[in-house]
């Protein structure tokens, strides 16, 4: 087969049970792979009531047929689960060479139901899969267990998927890596991977990807590599990293200072990508098949952290126990901090909102010593963060109510909805490093509009508006104007979201690396299909390519409608509408700026095709994509939602 | 091919977003088809204007400059 | 001199763009098993080593081959190997100090790097490695580059050094 392996394998760790389920041609083709395969997966098999931790819950792997290929950068895996941060739909993506490996061995997906009765792991030897003990792993770093294993298996050119601690003691932002420090950070499904007793996915995979038009393939491929050379975005990011960004954000005031109460700090330059090349950069790493390059291994040379070393950090990862919780004068602290939340096993974007809400619940007096068991959560202590986010992984004392996520910590906290203000999130889920009444209003749009949890700058990584200013003309090509290149405008950004949500799911159905796509624009949605075709030997048409995008964005906004989820909870952090940003950084641009969410959603709606009320995909939407089964389940839902509505029922948050 | 008056064309190009707008006006004056109305707002503007370049909807002069110049200039092209 | 595969380790970021680039240049088909260069990674450390044929103009393969099946091609310098010839018997593999031959997993047969013998651009791997570890070049001219390098690397730490004094 072409592309594609043609089967998924699904692990049941109560019953032992291994099994193939082969994927027909009309699945591969109304779904593609990674986020659509397992979109579909989770709408079908993980009823909206179920616990996130019921072990009959799932957690899938998905890769996509051109995870192993020559494609531009070609290695990542989306993990998708029912979150245990949001209760809603959740996803996550993590680079590195495992994802190929997975295709390799023969399989476009691995789903894992069911709860082993110890710590177990799964070994994937092509077709040979095997469970087996990992009680000597449990506990462990994933350094640590990938280390152990590879001696255990003879192999040292396996690649491992593994939680860490946090996972396993259902940290409810616990994540998942592979090759070690790749991570999937998001929506915490390393909680429901620990729930369920398995430490981790070894895989060695001695297959290859077969190519239906090898020599259109290999000139599709090497025409973008080319272009790749000579592309600012790739030369940026693999000189300094996604860190690359931080001056870029500190000068227009997106840059998260004290959980957002500011865009910038005048020390920025401390940990930008220029200082981190020059002081603490050790390696430069890429993904599998990746012209970029954009990972860093960090060592860190001075100071009290002298020693440490780890792969990253990205810019998510760094700012929020950085600069988010008022971190900056010694950068190494920052350092510190994003290799202990790797070590430990826990999403950075979320551990360092989670402590900056408390911080400033801490500074408006919302919470004192008493709930923080003596802690005296001071802006910028170092050593408070260190010890927060050690007590959040081990669930000790404060840490353990700050492990729940921010929403549920506010509400055990009893802080009422002026709790729930300042945990910036959006259904649950924490907003990235990315203050949109700076990054952009697009970006601020899709903020509310995520299907998997809001505030994610990765459901339409429109970066139309951001790293469009690179490609003149590129906005005009898709949106017909340029006036959307600025961030903050409103003009033309509902259709920018639209644009960029589906082509995005596209992307991820795919499992290429958005930076190849999004951040550099060197990938084209033309040149995305010429190589899926190529690969598959399909001939899908451009539009039948990005209605997948549609469909697979539907199915899961779908999914959240079943949990009653819809208009009410579309919204951004009040923090962004009612506070204009206020001066901290000399040169800063958008002084005074608030987002002008209300000016966007309705013409937003209208493209979606949402219904007004509801804010649930319509019934005509839904059946145009092959979803009339999804109309059908929420048909009944609409009369309580709005109901619900008329009775100013409390927000959703999780 | 006039598709529109001046007053219509003013009003499109004065939009904040107007790619939907003009798509349902060119449904609605049956110049492209409800499959093509879809196929156009999942592909984009560029793909909108070869289209109507290839069915000399507008001239190929026109086209071009649509494609540089974006919709301001495309609104003009279809209207009279 | 004839242009040659150039590595330079420390450059090496793991990607193998050039590991996936030369199997679909070669078979048609995207897998490391049938690629003709390696990489070599330590996760943990962030360490990555790419082990391609070295180019040797003496080389070992050529000189254990009982068929002659590996031999010094004369245009291209370097030893290519005949699959019509070649037996399988693998002394050319457990010989190169580098671990650069292989056996392909279908034919049985030994192969290598060809240089991506008529490919314009010069070699896939080195065309696509995207940090410069790999580079297709006369290695007079890398050489002389890099003392030039560690020229300059002197002249700015005594420069440096003057400053702080």
């Amino acid at each position: 087969m072409d592309g594609w392996a043609g089967q998924r394998l699904r692990v049941d760790l109560t019953k032992g049970k291994i099994t193939k389920e082969p994927l027909t041609l009309e699945y591969r083709k109304k779904w593609i792979g990674g986020r659509g395969f397992n979109s579909d997966v989770i709408y079908n098999e993980v009823p909206p009531e179920m616990s996130p931790f019921d072990p009959r819950t799932r957690v899938c792997f998905g890769v996509g047929p051109m995870n192993g290929t020559a494609a531009p950068s070609t290695g990542r895996v989306t993990v998708t689960c029912k979150s245990p941060l949001t209760g809603g739909f959740g996803d996550s993506s993590m680079g590195g060479h495992w994802g190929a490996e997975v295709k390799y061995a023969g399989y476009d997906q691995i789903i894992i139901q069911g709860k082993a009765k110890n710590p177990v792991y799964i070994w994937i030897d092509d077709d040979k899969v095997e469970i087996r003990d990992a009680s000597h792993l449990w506990g462990k770093f994933p350094r640590d267990a990938d280390t152990m294993i590879k001696e255990e298996l003879k192999d040292e050119d396996i690649h491992i998927m593994l939680i860490g601690p946090a996972g396993e003691n259902m940290v409810r932002f616990a994540c998942t890596f592979n090759d070690v420090w790749r991570a999937a950070g998001r929506t915490g499904h390393g909680a429901v991977i620990g729930s369920k007793n398995l430490k981790g996915i070894a895989t060695r995979g001695s297959g290859g990807v077969k190519i239906a038009r090898p020599k259109e393939f290999m000139e599709v491929c090497n025409k973008l590599r080319q272009k790749f050379k000579n592309d600012p975005m790739k030369i940026g990011l693999y000189e300094l990293g996604s860190l690359c960004l931080i001056n870029f954000a500190n000068k227009d005031g997106w840059l998260p200072w004290k959980n957002l109460q500011y865009g910038g700090t005048p020390l920025a330059n401390n940990m930008s990508g220029e200082t981190h090349s020059q002081t603490v950069l050790k390696h430069r790493e890429g993904c599998y098949a990746c012209p970029i390059c954009c990972g860093r291994f960090t060592e860190i040379k001075e100071g009290r952290w002298a020693g440490e070393h780890f792969g990253g950090p990205e810019y998510e990862h760094a700012v929020p126990t950085g600069p988010r919780v008022g971190i900056i004068e010694d950068a190494n602290d920052i350092w510190h901090n994003a290799r202990l939340t790797n070590d430990l096993g826990m999403d950075g974007i979320e551990t360092g909102a989670v402590i900056s809400s408390a911080m400033e619940w801490y500074q408006r007096g919302l919470i004192t010593t008493k709930d923080t068991g003596g802690m005296e959560l001071e802006w910028g202590d170092e050593d408070v963060v260190d010890q927060l986010i050690q007590d959040i992984a081990y669930r000790r004392g404060f840490g353990n109510v700050l492990a729940e996520g921010a929403s549920r910590a506010s509400d055990k906290l009893g802080l009422g909805d002026d709790g729930q203000y300042y945990t910036i999130a959006t259904r649950g889920m924490a907003l990235p490093g990315d203050d949109p009444r700076g990054l952009g209003f697009g970006y601020g749009l899709s903020f509310a509009m995520g299907t998997r949890g809001g505030c994610d700058h990765l459901r339409s990584l429109c970066c139309l508006e951001l790293s469009g200013a690179l490609y003149p003309g590129l906005n005009t090509k898709y949106l017909g104007d340029e006036r959307p290149q600025k961030p903050t405008t409103t003009a033309g950004k509902p259709y920018m979201v639209y644009y960029e949500e589906n082509q995005k799911a596209v992307v991820d159905c795919l499992n290429v690396c958005c930076f190849t796509t999004h951040w550099s624009y060197a990938v084209l949605t033309q040149d995305q299909l010429d190589y899926f075709n190529a690969c598959t030997g399909l001939d899908m048409t451009l539009d039948e390519f990005l209605e997948v995008g549609e469909r697979v964005h539907n199915l899961e906004r779908a999914y959240w409608a079943l949990l009653m989820s819809g208009a009410r909870e579309d919204r951004v952090p009040e923090r962004f509408t009612n506070e204009p940003m206020p001066q901290h950084v000399d040169y800063q641009t958008n002084v005074g700026a608030t987002l002008p969410i209300g000016e966007m959603l309705p013409k937003y709606y209208k493209y979606r095709d949402y219904e007004a009320g509801t804010g649930f995909p319509s019934e005509r939407k839904l059946k145009q994509l092959g979803l009339g089964y999804v109309a059908e389940d929420i048909k009944p839902l609409r009369k309580k939602y709005m109901s619900e509505t008329e009775k100013k029922k409390k927000k959703y948050y999780y | 091919m006039a598709v529109m008056n001046k007053q219509q064309a003013k009003k499109l190009a004065e939009m904040n977003d107007f790619f939907l707008d003009l798509l349902n006006l060119l449904k609605e004056k049956r110049v492209i088809s409800n499959k093509e109305h879809r196929t156009f707002l999942l592909t984009g503007y560029e793909k909108l204007v070869e289209h109507l370049g290839k069915k000399k909807i507008i001239s190929p002069v026109d086209a071009k400059k649509a494609m540089k110049s974006g919709f301001t200039s495309l609104v003009s092209s279809l209207s009279k | 001199m004839e242009k040659v595969l150039i590595y330079d380790q420390e450059k090496c970021a793991g990607c193998r763009s050039c590991v996936v680039g030369c199997s679909l240049y070669h078979d048609g088909e995207c897998s490391k098993i049938l690629s003709r260069i390696n990489v070599v990674r330590n996760e943990r450390y962030g360490e990555s080593f790419v082990a391609g044929c070295d180019l040797c103009t003496d080389p070992p393969c050529a000189a254990v081959c009982p068929t002659g099946a590996c031999s010094v091609d004369p245009v291209m310098g370097i030893a290519k190997i005949d699959p019509n010839v070649c037996i399988g018997c693998k002394e050319c593999m457990i010989h190169c100090p580098f671990g650069a031959v292989k056996i392909h997993p279908a034919t049985k047969k030994a192969f290598k790097c060809d240089l991506c013998e008529g490919r314009e651009e010069g070699p896939v791997c080195a065309d696509w490695c995207p940090s410069g570890a790999i580079t297709w070049g006369d290695p007079d001219l890398a050489v002389k580059a890099k003392r030039r390098q560690k020229m300059q690397e002197r002249i700015n730490a005594a420069t440096m050094a003057k400053e702080v004094s």
